[in-house]
């Protein structure tokens, strides 16, 4: 009988003398894996436990922050750190820890939103697409997106963004009131989020008994109640109309990326004898996609969006910082270092400026971090 | 008609607030002054079409390089001012001077109610370019600018006075009646009627002489050098870079006594290079109004200090929603504790408006507007308006870029949402694109300032609230046929006590109506280099720079 791979990971250690070193209390492979992994990279994993700290905070902005970000006191303006306003007060007397919660939900939401647009499924489905079809599809998709590769990213969204402004404001007036986008944010994320449990139910039982159609739609149920209930999250996000707009912009310059690899791979994958077989057997390309091609390609996902993320963020911070991302009096990073940044209010209220910038610089770092880390197994593997 | 956005009002006063982003570089170390040269920063023009400017960056520089038949100089006469924390202190007044006129002529009336005015010009004037200036020029200048593809906005307020302006405005005459060529250096200039402050608006550039050849052999592009008769040549102009000005030795009233001005255009901390010696002159920010303030610090001994005749306002255009309504204007009015902004924010460096016209105006007493800061009488009002409970989205438009709006603005924001709970969404416009939208009415809200062109409360109330004006002069649509007819009487009564009670009733009647929630008087905050001489901040906000001295 072969060993699992938990016994295998045993006996290799063994081999390689080092058993002490990663003692094994748990016998799930998973977690296996993933101790493997933390030793291996301890600075990513650092990055990834404060990233889960950012995001938990963030997330939760609303309920862990302690006053308004938007209410003013006139009497206690440009207060330093003290125990009332842990991070101080501004020149309008606003709580600067509340504001730097909220401004770090708008960051979260981007990330999660062009996670969901750009830089996720349309590089993923692209990529896919492209080099499974290959031919005329793959050379407009290539070709596309080598336009926007060459581009100058950063100046682009500025003019995107600084042209399209106003038309876009008054079309989302419409839509912000519409009712599904009220409902949405009034009820709608409970609603999504209990329709993505009994999915996860149902894609339980269905794999039970076997019956893949079942277990198929489920997971499809499950992916789009869990993608409806972010949008719902994010529709209730002050400044949502605003961070929309940027990803809208950041849409045409963050997919390429990511795009490329998977359709390298999806390339390099579909002649393998493994798709033959299943070609063979009658298997529809759709399933062929979905069920062969997808998780073999799903670690370059996670690498590719880990690594671009940090740059997303900068990319908000820069927009906002020239005007052209979210709007005043919503708190946002690019904001407060626009307020804080001159050498006289660095020199007399230097929290205003350092509190942000702390934040920023963790945020990026630890996702260049951990994209790094992600990488580098990327190579390790391919080298193997 | 000289606007201001607030983000360049405070600019006088923040222009250290400007773009943060220059901090980094690494100083030079002192740079010495050269005599007869003056450093300084100042504003992107927007034109420099002397028939076209409406704004108060374009006025600094055309009206230095062109000349009209009367100009504006410094009187004898001291304007006194209240300072916020109670002191008094007394500056300049001004006073029209005979300029391309060889004297101020006195008015002539005609048997049918028309006024004339015969004026004589010098014969030693001649454009920088050579050619000498006549009674022709003059005509031209007049027809030009208020021909209707001219497009000039300003035309209308200053000059339609004159017979035949406002048919020509309108594009039913080609030529204005009222001005005429009597011979080579003689115009007369015939107006409607006894209109006091006349001559006070053929200061502004619109009524300033323009060189018709040049204009006509390059329509397109005349004004990247212009040639007037000015103390000062335009040298140079790079947008967002630099504008040079070279003094004119031949100016006919005495050549200048700077060679040279450099404008420094690019922003930045400007209070920075003052201190490495890079600028002559700065405008103080707010984050240094206590410093310069100091008696230790040195700045504290080269600080100028003057009120400007100024007012930035929020202007709410009563033909859009939900502004039509008095009470919501009211409301908004009410919900602004503005002195305690002024306070706070501003640090009192700037003080806080409760009336149109500016305090400063020689024999006038503003109103104070009886629509002061109460929370409970701002709820009230917005309860009982048309549209309580209804309200639709309210935008503030305001003239700049960058991610805030500026603190003033962003705590009235709060303060609305906070007393009113009304939502106001900020939307920044570039600069030329937000006049260009104003004056043609689009915006809902917007944030603005007006620097007066002359010493004379009409300028602010006939000029801005009289319904006669074309939308792009009156951008809150207002129109209240009593105002009209005070403002109409006010206009030609000669008995100065008179005119004041009369500007008095109708600036009552505008606060009350409240279609400008009046935020902010001016203030000229600069510092100046001991070397500078005869720098005297004016009620207008800018200075004479021909009488400036660098030695």
């Amino acid at each position: 009988m072969k060993p699992t791979i938990a016994e295998f990971a045993v006996l290799r250690a063994k081999e390689m003398g080092d058993e002490d070193l990663f003692p094994i209390r748990s016998k799930h492979p998973r977690i296996v894996g993933l101790r493997r992994w933390c030793s291996r990279h301890r600075l990513a994993t650092v990055a990834a436990f404060i990233l889960t700290i950012l995001y938990f905070f963030g997330i939760f902005a609303s309920v862990i922050a302690p006053y308004d970000p938007l209410a003013q006191d006139l009497t206690r303006v440009n207060e330093l750190p003290s125990a009332e306003h842990v991070f101080g007060t501004d020149r309008l007397g606003r709580d600067m820890f509340s504001r730097t919660l909220y401004a770090l939900r708008n960051d979260i939401g981007i990330t999660i939103a062009t996670f969901f647009t750009g830089a996720g499924l349309l590089a993923v489905f692209l990529g896919m697409l492209a080099g499974y079809k290959g031919g005329k599809t793959d050379t407009v998709v290539t070709r596309v997106g080598e336009i926007t590769a060459m581009l100058p990213g950063l100046l682009f969204m500025i003019l995107i963004s600084a042209t399209i402004r106003p038309q876009y404001e008054s079309a989302m007036e419409g839509i912000i009131v519409s009712p599904p986008v009220t409902w949405a944010s009034s009820g709608g994320i409970g609603v999504f989020i209990s329709l993505f449990i009994v999915a996860l139910c149902v894609l339980f039982v269905a794999r039970r008994i076997r019956s893949g159609k079942i277990a198929f739609v489920a997971a499809c149920a499950a992916t789009l109640s869990i993608f409806l209930s972010l949008l719902a999250w994010l529709v209730t996000v002050e400044g949502f109309v605003d961070f929309l707009l940027i990803f809208i912009v950041l849409i045409p310059f963050s997919w390429y990326g990511t795009a490329r690899i998977i359709r390298a791979q999806t390339f390099a994958l579909k002649n393998e004898d493994f798709i033959e077989a299943a070609r063979a057997l009658g298997v529809s390309d759709f399933r062929i996609i979905t069920h062969h091609i997808f998780p073999n390609i799903l670690y370059l996902v996670v690498v590719g969006m880990s690594a671009g993320l940090g740059g997303i963020v900068f990319s908000e911070i820069a927009l906002t910082y020239l005007g052209l991302g979210i709007q005043p009096p919503t708190p946002s990073f690019g904001a407060m270092l626009y307020d804080a940044g001159s050498i006289r209010s660095l020199q007399a209220t230097p929290h205003l400026m350092l509190v942000p910038s702390a934040i920023i610089m963790l945020f990026v770092f630890c996702w260049n971090l951990l994209g790094d880390a992600l990488a580098s197994d990327l190579t390790v593997k391919s080298r193997s | 008609m000289r606007v201001l956005s607030i983000v360049a009002l405070v600019a006088v006063i923040a222009a250290a607030c400007g773009s943060p982003n220059q901090s980094g570089a690494p100083t030079n170390g002192p740079q010495g002054h050269t005599p007869g040269v003056l450093r300084s920063p100042g504003p992107d023009p927007l034109t420099l079409d002397p028939a076209l400017v409406t704004d108060a960056g374009s006025h600094l520089y055309v009206s230095n390089i062109f000349d009209g038949l009367v100009t504006m100089v410094p009187s004898d006469q001291d304007v006194e001012f209240t300072l916020p924390d109670g002191t008094k202190t007394t500056v300049k007044g001004l006073a029209i001077a005979p300029d391309l006129a060889v004297a101020i002529p006195d008015p002539i009336s005609n048997p049918d109610g028309t006024v004339t005015y015969i004026f004589e010009l010098r014969q030693d004037v001649f454009f920088h370019l050579g050619r000498q200036v006549t009674a022709k020029d003059v005509k031209y200048s007049f027809e030009r600018a208020t021909a209707p593809e001219t497009l000039s906005t300003a035309a209308e307020l200053y000059l339609s006075d004159i017979v035949g302006v406002k048919d020509k405005l309108r594009g039913r005459t080609r030529t204005v009646d009222g001005v005429k060529v009597l011979d080579d250096f003689t115009v007369s200039i015939t107006i409607a009627g006894p209109t006091v402050d006349f001559l006070w608006k053929l200061t502004y550039p619109t009524a300033m002489v323009v060189d018709r050849e040049q204009i006509e052999s390059n329509p397109r592009t005349w004004t990247r050098l212009p040639n007037g008769t000015g103390p000062f040549k335009l040298e140079t102009y790079q947008q967002g870079r630099q504008l040079v000005l070279t003094g004119n030795p031949n100016y006919h009233l005495g050549a200048p006594k700077l060679s040279r001005i450099e404008f420094s255009l690019s922003g930045g901390s400007t209070l920075t290079a003052y201190e490495n010696g890079e600028t002559d002159v700065s405008g103080v920010g707010i984050a240094d109004v206590e410093r310069v303030h100091d008696p230790s610090d040195p700045l504290s001994r080269e600080l100028v200090e003057a009120p400007a005749l100024s007012t930035s306002y929020i202007g709410f255009n009563m033909s859009q929603p939900p502004f039509d309504d008095i009470l919501v204007r009211q409301a908004m009015t009410r919900a602004i504790d503005i002195d305690t902004i002024a306070r706070v924010v501003l640090k009192d460096a700037i003080s806080p408006a409760h009336s149109i016209v500016p305090p400063g105006m020689i024999g006038y007493t503003p109103v104070q507007s009886s629509l002061t800061y109460d929370a409970d009488k701002a709820r009230e009002l917005l309860a009982k308006s048309k549209y309580a409970g209804k309200m639709p989205t309210i935008v503030l438009t305001i003239s700049g870029q960058g991610a805030t709006a500026g603190p003033v603005i962003e705590a009235m924001i709060e303060m609305w949402r906070k007393e009113l709970s009304l939502t106001v969404k900020i939307e920044q416009v570039e600069s030329t694109a937000f006049f260009d939208n104003l004056k043609r009415g689009k915006y809902q809200m917007f944030s603005l300032g007006w620097v007066a062109d002359y010493p004379d409360p009409g300028d602010f109330l006939d000029l801005k609230f009289h319904s006669s004006h074309s939308v792009a002069n009156n951008e809150t649509r207002y129109s209240n046929p009593e105002v009209d007819a005070l403002l109409d009487q006010a206009r030609v009564e000669n008995d100065p006590q008179k005119r004041a009670k009369l500007y008095q009733q109708a600036e009552t009647i505008i606060l009350n109506e409240a279609p400008w929630l009046p935020f902010l008087h001016g203030k000229t905050l600069e510092v100046v280099k001991p070397y500078v001489k005869g720098y005297v901040p004016s009620l207008l906000g800018e200075p004479f720079y021909r009488f400036i001295e660098v030695i």
